[in-house]
């Protein structure tokens, strides 16, 4: 379960941005420290219960992917807690820390480390991740050397390996060619069966409508309705989308 | 696939971060370490030609040129520059770290000392190869004595250091970025206020007061005792220098992880 209390998140803007000593020391002397107050997110509240798949969407700049960032532990709210009682597994980008100019395998066990796994156990993990992938035949080739497409795979394939009670996402469906997303959605059903809970992020509104129990409307970094993904979805498109 | 409680388990206690640190610590330093010699036919030698180019220039202008009193000048000489080398590798790597994984930082979760972490450790593997060469070369063309052992003072501490440095700098390199600037300058004069070339107990009294404030000097001269001369410095000499290093190491360390969190914003 994720619990989200009284989150904002404050970011100052300065006037002049202030980026080496000498600007620093030259713009002191200018002008003290102005900056605006940008809230990114203001006192937002909601809970993702045991089992649950909470939808969030929102236009570009509403707040989401701060949002996200908070619950990951990645920003520091500037007041407000979040509760997250187990294992969270965060995928805001898949294949974080891909190195191009290294192979198949060596990225594997890169971005698994990242994702919290030993190389002994990637190794048992590895012939799996490739096969969902598609890529058997590629497992000693650069990753430069592999099609967009075929990089985002392996990253996709990886990122499915890792099992943990709660996931965070952030759109990582549009992946991949026809096939290969209709593997992905039979194993994000799957998840679902297994009654895992999901923060899931998209503008993508027809795959919000077939995976989530609830939906969380943001605003301008307000939390504006959440409910039933039918009635969210028709007062975001009705009123938000039109402004 | 499916071991959900496996990792319930482990990731429930403190030890099981520890663990996960480690692996992301490995893949980090050895990823860097590949990357830095990455595709080049030589490799790992041209990590050392610099330092052995350094080593001839100095060798010759202060064995000619101007004439440094100083016994077993050779291995003088190479002990200070492979030690310098490592602490100027170290200090710079870590500034160069935080610019090059942060844009990671923005994507996962990990503890953010582990980008220093690493970026030492990717210095270390080549500190650690280099002195072993100059152990062997000293061992083939002076002596071996038991003594020599006891480098691992001075070698340990140059590593507390230098971590704590970078740690430091890290951290003003967040907020200002023209750090790396400085730092180049403050190593730039800091070779010569370091007794490398020269002996720091027999150079002028402003020099000799310096070498021995500086802590990277007061290694050297532990160093030195030990490798090249088989003679030992006052105990209190070399306490007060691991203590040092260590005390420099520990407050980087939290400075560090006060403003660690601002990487994501700031870079």
């Amino acid at each position: 379960m994720i619990e989200v209390k009284n989150i904002s998140k404050v970011f100052k803007l300065p006037h002049e941005k202030h980026k080496t000593f000498f600007h620093k020391l030259t713009g002191t002397l200018r002008s003290s420290f102005r900056y605006e107050e940008f809230y990114a997110l203001n006192n937002v509240s909601f809970n993702v219960n045991q089992g649950e798949f909470l939808g969030v969407v929102g236009r570009n700049g509403s707040g989401k992917t701060t949002l996200l960032r908070i619950i990951a532990g990645i920003y520091k709210p500037t007041s407000g807690v979040v509760n997250v009682n187990e294992i969270m597994n965060t995928f805001l980008e898949i294949g974080v820390g891909f190195q191009s100019d290294f192979t198949c395998r060596e990225n594997v066990y890169i971005n698994g480390a990242l994702l919290g796994f030993s190389r002994k156990e990637m190794d048992k993990r590895f012939s799996d991740i490739l096969h969902f992938a598609e890529l058997e035949k590629f497992a000693d080739a650069k990753l430069i050397h592999l099609s967009s497409g075929m990089q985002v795979r392996l990253a996709f394939s990886i990122a499915m390996q890792v099992d943990a009670p709660i996931f965070l996402v952030d759109e990582i469906f549009a992946v991949g060619d026809n096939p290969f997303q209709q593997k992905c959605k039979k194993l994000f059903w799957e998840y679902k069966r297994q009654g895992k809970t999901v923060l899931f992020v998209s503008h993508d509104l027809d795959s919000i409508l077939e995976y989530c129990d609830r939906v969380v409307i943001l605003e301008n970094g307000v939390l504006v309705k959440q409910g039933t993904p039918s009635e969210t979805i028709a007062y975001y498109t009705k009123e938000v989308l039109k402004k | 696939m499916q071991n959900g409680k496996y990792l319930k388990s482990t990731i429930a206690d403190k030890f099981s971060v520890i663990r996960k640190s480690l692996f992301i610590l490995r893949e980090f330093a050895l990823t860097d370490f590949r990357l830095k010699y990455h595709d080049s036919a030589l490799g790992y030698l041209w990590s050392m030609f610099n330092p052995i180019a350094q080593f001839v220039v100095l060798h010759f202008v202060f064995s000619y040129l101007f004439v440094v009193q100083v016994p077993k000048f050779t291995f003088y000489l190479l002990s200070g520059i492979v030690f310098w080398n490592f602490f100027f590798d170290a200090t710079l790597s870590g500034m160069n770290a935080i610019h090059s994984k942060a844009s990671i930082t923005k994507k996962i979760y990990f503890p953010r000392d582990l980008i220093i972490f690493s970026a030492s450790a990717t210095a270390l593997i080549s500190f650690a190869i280099n002195t072993t060469l100059l152990w062997l070369v000293i061992i083939a063309f002076d002596h071996f004595s038991f003594i020599q052992f006891l480098m691992i003072i001075p070698f340990i501490s140059i590593v507390l250091l230098a971590m704590g440095i970078s740690f430091i700098l890290s951290t003003l390199y967040i907020y200002f970025r023209d750090t790396m600037q400085i730092w180049l300058v403050c190593l730039t004069v800091g070779f010569w206020l370091t007794p490398i070339v020269y002996n720091a107990l027999t150079a002028p009294l402003p020099l000799q007061t310096v070498a021995l404030y500086n802590p990277v000097g007061r290694i050297l001269i532990m160093l030195r005792a030990f490798f090249v001369y088989e003679n030992l410095p006052s105990i209190e000499f070399m306490i007060s220098t691991a203590a040092i290093c260590l005390i420099v190491f520990v407050v980087g360390y939290f400075i560090f992880n006060k403003h660690s969190h601002q990487i994501t914003e700031y870079l």
